[in-house]
Protein backbone atom coordinates (compact mmCIF):
# COMPACT_ATOMS: atom_id res chain seq x y z
CA UNK A 1 0.00 0.00 0.00
CA UNK A 2 2.72 2.42 1.01
CA UNK A 3 4.80 1.43 -2.00
CA UNK A 4 1.91 2.22 -4.30
CA UNK A 5 1.45 5.62 -2.70
CA UNK A 6 5.11 6.44 -3.05
CA UNK A 7 5.23 5.51 -6.70
CA UNK A 8 2.14 7.50 -7.56
CA UNK A 9 3.33 10.65 -5.80
CA UNK A 10 6.76 10.43 -7.38
CA UNK A 11 5.30 10.07 -10.86
CA UNK A 12 3.09 13.06 -10.22
CA UNK A 13 6.00 15.23 -9.26
CA UNK A 14 8.69 14.07 -11.64
CA UNK A 15 6.94 13.17 -14.88
CA UNK A 16 4.25 15.59 -15.90
CA UNK A 17 3.78 13.65 -19.15
CA UNK A 18 2.92 10.37 -17.49
CA UNK A 19 0.14 11.31 -15.10
CA UNK A 20 -1.93 12.83 -17.88
CA UNK A 21 -2.25 9.61 -19.84
CA UNK A 22 -3.25 7.27 -17.01
CA UNK A 23 -5.48 7.49 -14.01
CA UNK A 24 -5.53 3.89 -12.79
CA UNK A 25 -7.64 4.56 -9.73
CA UNK A 26 -10.65 5.97 -11.52
CA UNK A 27 -10.61 3.22 -14.13
CA UNK A 28 -11.21 0.57 -11.49
CA UNK A 29 -14.34 2.29 -10.32
CA UNK A 30 -16.26 1.73 -13.53
CA UNK A 31 -18.14 -1.08 -15.14
CA UNK A 32 -16.60 -2.69 -18.22
CA UNK A 33 -18.10 -0.88 -21.19
CA UNK A 34 -17.64 -3.83 -23.56
CA UNK A 35 -19.70 -6.02 -21.26
CA UNK A 36 -22.42 -3.40 -21.06
CA UNK A 37 -22.48 -3.32 -24.84
CA UNK A 38 -22.81 -7.13 -24.99
CA UNK A 39 -25.77 -6.99 -22.64
CA UNK A 40 -27.37 -4.17 -24.61
CA UNK A 41 -26.86 -6.09 -27.85
CA UNK A 42 -28.95 -8.90 -26.37
CA UNK A 43 -31.98 -6.65 -26.38
CA UNK A 44 -34.50 -7.75 -28.99
CA UNK A 45 -34.74 -5.56 -32.11
CA UNK A 46 -31.72 -3.48 -31.19
CA UNK A 47 -29.68 -2.22 -34.14
CA UNK A 48 -26.81 0.10 -33.33
CA UNK A 49 -25.66 1.69 -30.12
CA UNK A 50 -24.04 5.10 -30.24
CA UNK A 51 -20.91 5.54 -28.16
CA UNK A 52 -22.35 8.38 -26.05
CA UNK A 53 -25.44 6.33 -25.28
CA UNK A 54 -23.25 3.41 -24.24
CA UNK A 55 -21.45 5.66 -21.79
CA UNK A 56 -24.74 7.01 -20.51
CA UNK A 57 -26.15 3.53 -19.93
CA UNK A 58 -22.99 2.45 -18.14
CA UNK A 59 -23.10 5.44 -15.85
CA UNK A 60 -26.84 5.04 -15.32
CA UNK A 61 -26.27 1.45 -14.23
CA UNK A 62 -23.64 2.56 -11.75
CA UNK A 63 -26.00 5.16 -10.31
CA UNK A 64 -28.78 2.58 -10.22
CA UNK A 65 -26.64 0.15 -8.22
CA UNK A 66 -25.83 2.89 -5.74
CA UNK A 67 -29.48 3.85 -5.43
CA UNK A 68 -30.54 0.26 -4.85
CA UNK A 69 -27.80 -0.22 -2.26
CA UNK A 70 -28.79 2.95 -0.44
CA UNK A 71 -32.46 2.05 -0.43
CA UNK A 72 -31.61 -1.40 0.89
CA UNK A 73 -29.55 0.15 3.65
CA UNK A 74 -32.54 2.15 4.91
CA UNK A 75 -34.53 -0.95 5.76
CA UNK A 76 -31.55 -2.96 6.87
CA UNK A 77 -32.35 -5.55 9.52
CA UNK A 78 -28.98 -6.67 10.80
CA UNK A 79 -26.59 -4.10 12.17
CA UNK A 80 -23.64 -3.46 9.82
CA UNK A 81 -24.80 -6.13 7.41
CA UNK A 82 -26.44 -5.77 4.04
CA UNK A 83 -28.31 -8.95 3.19
CA UNK A 84 -30.19 -10.23 0.19
CA UNK A 85 -33.55 -9.63 1.80
CA UNK A 86 -32.71 -5.95 2.33
CA UNK A 87 -32.35 -5.62 -1.43
CA UNK A 88 -35.53 -7.59 -2.07
CA UNK A 89 -37.42 -5.34 0.32
CA UNK A 90 -36.08 -2.22 -1.41
CA UNK A 91 -37.29 -3.63 -4.72
CA UNK A 92 -40.70 -4.33 -3.26
CA UNK A 93 -41.07 -0.86 -1.75
CA UNK A 94 -40.00 1.16 -4.79
CA UNK A 95 -42.49 1.63 -7.57
CA UNK A 96 -39.84 2.13 -10.25
CA UNK A 97 -38.06 -1.13 -9.41
CA UNK A 98 -41.10 -3.18 -10.27
CA UNK A 99 -39.20 -4.79 -13.14
CA UNK A 100 -36.89 -6.48 -10.63
CA UNK A 101 -39.59 -8.25 -8.67
CA UNK A 102 -39.10 -11.51 -10.47
CA UNK A 103 -35.34 -11.19 -10.50
CA UNK A 104 -34.99 -10.45 -6.79
CA UNK A 105 -37.99 -12.11 -5.15
CA UNK A 106 -38.30 -11.79 -1.43
CA UNK A 107 -37.20 -14.89 0.36
CA UNK A 108 -39.67 -16.50 2.68
CA UNK A 109 -39.44 -19.47 4.97
CA UNK A 110 -41.14 -22.71 4.09
CA UNK A 111 -43.56 -22.09 6.96
CA UNK A 112 -44.61 -18.79 5.42
CA UNK A 113 -44.81 -20.42 2.03
CA UNK A 114 -47.13 -23.12 3.24
CA UNK A 115 -49.23 -20.50 4.97
CA UNK A 116 -49.60 -18.66 1.65
CA UNK A 117 -50.35 -21.85 -0.22
CA UNK A 118 -52.73 -22.95 2.52
CA UNK A 119 -54.72 -19.74 2.19
CA UNK A 120 -55.10 -20.18 -1.53
CA UNK A 121 -56.18 -23.81 -1.40
CA UNK A 122 -57.77 -24.24 1.97
CA UNK A 123 -59.77 -27.20 0.72
CA UNK A 124 -56.74 -29.46 0.76
CA UNK A 125 -56.43 -29.23 4.51
CA UNK A 126 -54.76 -32.59 4.95
CA UNK A 127 -51.55 -31.60 3.17
CA UNK A 128 -50.91 -28.59 5.37
CA UNK A 129 -50.52 -30.65 8.52
CA UNK A 130 -47.79 -32.76 7.00
CA UNK A 131 -45.91 -29.90 5.43
CA UNK A 132 -45.61 -27.70 8.51
CA UNK A 133 -42.97 -30.08 9.89
CA UNK A 134 -40.48 -29.04 7.22
CA UNK A 135 -40.64 -25.40 8.18
CA UNK A 136 -36.98 -24.66 8.94
CA UNK A 137 -35.79 -24.55 5.35
CA UNK A 138 -35.11 -20.96 4.39
CA UNK A 139 -35.24 -21.00 0.61
CA UNK A 140 -38.01 -19.29 -1.25
CA UNK A 141 -40.74 -20.58 -3.46
CA UNK A 142 -39.24 -19.11 -6.57
CA UNK A 143 -36.07 -20.32 -8.23
CA UNK A 144 -36.72 -19.47 -11.82
CA UNK A 145 -34.07 -20.35 -14.35
CA UNK A 146 -33.95 -19.24 -17.93
CA UNK B 1 -25.43 -10.58 -28.86
CA UNK B 2 -24.35 -12.66 -25.93
CA UNK B 3 -23.35 -16.16 -26.94
CA UNK B 4 -23.23 -17.67 -23.50
CA UNK B 5 -25.38 -16.90 -20.51
CA UNK B 6 -22.31 -15.82 -18.52
CA UNK B 7 -21.83 -13.00 -20.99
CA UNK B 8 -24.75 -11.24 -19.39
CA UNK B 9 -23.09 -11.15 -15.99
CA UNK B 10 -21.29 -8.09 -14.76
CA UNK B 11 -18.15 -8.45 -12.63
CA UNK B 12 -19.19 -8.72 -9.02
CA UNK B 13 -16.05 -7.01 -7.73
CA UNK B 14 -16.69 -3.87 -9.74
CA UNK B 15 -20.35 -3.84 -8.69
CA UNK B 16 -19.38 -4.21 -5.04
CA UNK B 17 -16.88 -1.39 -5.28
CA UNK B 18 -19.44 0.91 -6.86
CA UNK B 19 -22.02 0.06 -4.20
CA UNK B 20 -19.53 0.53 -1.36
CA UNK B 21 -18.81 4.04 -2.57
CA UNK B 22 -22.15 5.18 -1.18
CA UNK B 23 -22.38 2.82 1.79
CA UNK B 24 -20.83 3.49 5.19
CA UNK B 25 -17.33 2.08 5.46
CA UNK B 26 -18.07 -0.55 8.11
CA UNK B 27 -20.96 -2.22 6.28
CA UNK B 28 -20.53 -5.87 5.34
CA UNK B 29 -22.29 -6.81 2.12
CA UNK B 30 -23.17 -10.50 2.04
CA UNK B 31 -22.07 -12.61 -0.91
CA UNK B 32 -25.65 -13.25 -1.87
CA UNK B 33 -26.41 -9.53 -1.86
CA UNK B 34 -23.41 -8.87 -4.11
CA UNK B 35 -24.51 -11.33 -6.76
CA UNK B 36 -28.06 -10.03 -6.45
CA UNK B 37 -26.82 -6.48 -7.10
CA UNK B 38 -24.91 -7.68 -10.16
CA UNK B 39 -27.95 -9.50 -11.48
CA UNK B 40 -30.12 -6.44 -10.88
CA UNK B 41 -27.62 -4.31 -12.79
CA UNK B 42 -27.71 -6.64 -15.81
CA UNK B 43 -31.48 -6.62 -15.85
CA UNK B 44 -31.49 -2.85 -15.48
CA UNK B 45 -29.32 -2.50 -18.60
CA UNK B 46 -31.65 -4.73 -20.59
CA UNK B 47 -34.67 -2.90 -19.24
CA UNK B 48 -33.37 0.54 -20.15
CA UNK B 49 -31.97 -0.45 -23.54
CA UNK B 50 -35.22 -2.17 -24.41
CA UNK B 51 -37.08 1.03 -23.62
CA UNK B 52 -34.54 3.09 -25.55
CA UNK B 53 -34.88 0.78 -28.55
CA UNK B 54 -38.63 1.30 -28.55
CA UNK B 55 -38.12 5.06 -28.52
CA UNK B 56 -35.51 4.94 -31.29
CA UNK B 57 -37.62 2.72 -33.56
CA UNK B 58 -40.65 4.93 -33.02
CA UNK B 59 -38.60 7.73 -34.59
CA UNK B 60 -37.39 5.49 -37.42
CA UNK B 61 -33.84 5.60 -36.18
CA UNK B 62 -31.49 2.64 -36.22
CA UNK B 63 -28.94 3.95 -33.78
CA UNK B 64 -29.75 4.57 -30.16
CA UNK B 65 -28.65 8.04 -29.14
CA UNK B 66 -27.89 9.31 -25.68
CA UNK B 67 -31.08 11.34 -25.81
CA UNK B 68 -33.08 8.15 -26.38
CA UNK B 69 -31.50 6.64 -23.28
CA UNK B 70 -32.31 9.69 -21.19
CA UNK B 71 -35.91 9.65 -22.37
CA UNK B 72 -36.11 5.93 -21.68
CA UNK B 73 -34.95 6.57 -18.12
CA UNK B 74 -37.64 9.19 -17.70
CA UNK B 75 -40.26 6.78 -18.99
CA UNK B 76 -39.32 4.09 -16.51
CA UNK B 77 -39.47 6.49 -13.54
CA UNK B 78 -35.77 7.03 -13.05
CA UNK B 79 -35.76 10.79 -13.52
CA UNK B 80 -33.46 11.10 -10.53
CA UNK B 81 -30.61 9.62 -12.57
CA UNK B 82 -30.98 11.99 -15.51
CA UNK B 83 -29.39 15.10 -14.10
CA UNK B 84 -25.98 13.59 -13.27
CA UNK B 85 -26.04 11.83 -16.64
CA UNK B 86 -26.59 15.05 -18.51
CA UNK B 87 -23.50 16.40 -16.79
CA UNK B 88 -21.59 13.32 -17.93
CA UNK B 89 -22.83 13.80 -21.46
CA UNK B 90 -21.63 17.39 -21.53
CA UNK B 91 -18.23 16.29 -20.28
CA UNK B 92 -18.14 13.56 -22.89
CA UNK B 93 -18.94 16.01 -25.67
CA UNK B 94 -16.40 18.57 -24.49
CA UNK B 95 -13.59 16.02 -24.26
CA UNK B 96 -14.46 14.83 -27.74
CA UNK B 97 -14.29 18.40 -28.96
CA UNK B 98 -10.98 18.89 -27.22
CA UNK B 99 -9.58 15.79 -28.87
CA UNK B 100 -10.66 17.09 -32.25
CA UNK B 101 -9.10 20.46 -31.56
CA UNK B 102 -5.80 19.02 -30.45
CA UNK B 103 -5.68 16.61 -33.38
CA UNK B 104 -6.28 19.29 -36.00
CA UNK B 105 -3.04 21.27 -35.83
CA UNK B 106 -0.56 18.40 -35.48
CA UNK B 107 -0.89 16.61 -38.84
CA UNK B 108 -0.62 19.81 -40.87
CA UNK B 109 2.60 21.24 -39.51
CA UNK B 110 5.00 20.56 -36.75
CA UNK B 111 7.73 22.85 -37.94
CA UNK B 112 7.29 26.05 -35.97
CA UNK B 113 5.75 26.63 -32.60
CA UNK B 114 4.48 29.97 -33.79
CA UNK B 115 2.26 28.34 -36.43
CA UNK B 116 0.69 26.03 -33.87
CA UNK B 117 -0.08 28.94 -31.61
CA UNK B 118 -1.73 30.76 -34.51
CA UNK B 119 -3.95 27.77 -35.26
CA UNK B 120 -5.01 27.50 -31.65
CA UNK B 121 -5.90 31.17 -31.66
CA UNK B 122 -8.04 30.66 -34.74
CA UNK B 123 -9.91 27.86 -33.05
CA UNK B 124 -10.61 30.02 -30.05
CA UNK B 125 -12.03 32.78 -32.19
CA UNK B 126 -14.37 30.36 -33.93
Amino acid sequence: MSAFNNSSTSSDQNDPNKDKSKTPKSKDMHLPISRVRTIMKSTPDIENIGLPSLHVVTKATELFIQKLAQDALKGQRHFRHLEYNDLARAVEENENMYFLREVLPKKITMAEYYKLVGKESSEDGEDNDNSSQTSHSSSSSVSSDN
Amino acid sequence: MAERLEDLNLPVTAITRIAKEVLPANIIVSKEAKTALARAASVFILYVSNQATTIATSRNKKTISAQDVLEALAQVDFECLIEPLQQLLEDFKSTKQQKKDTKKPTPNKNADDADVVDLVDDDLEL
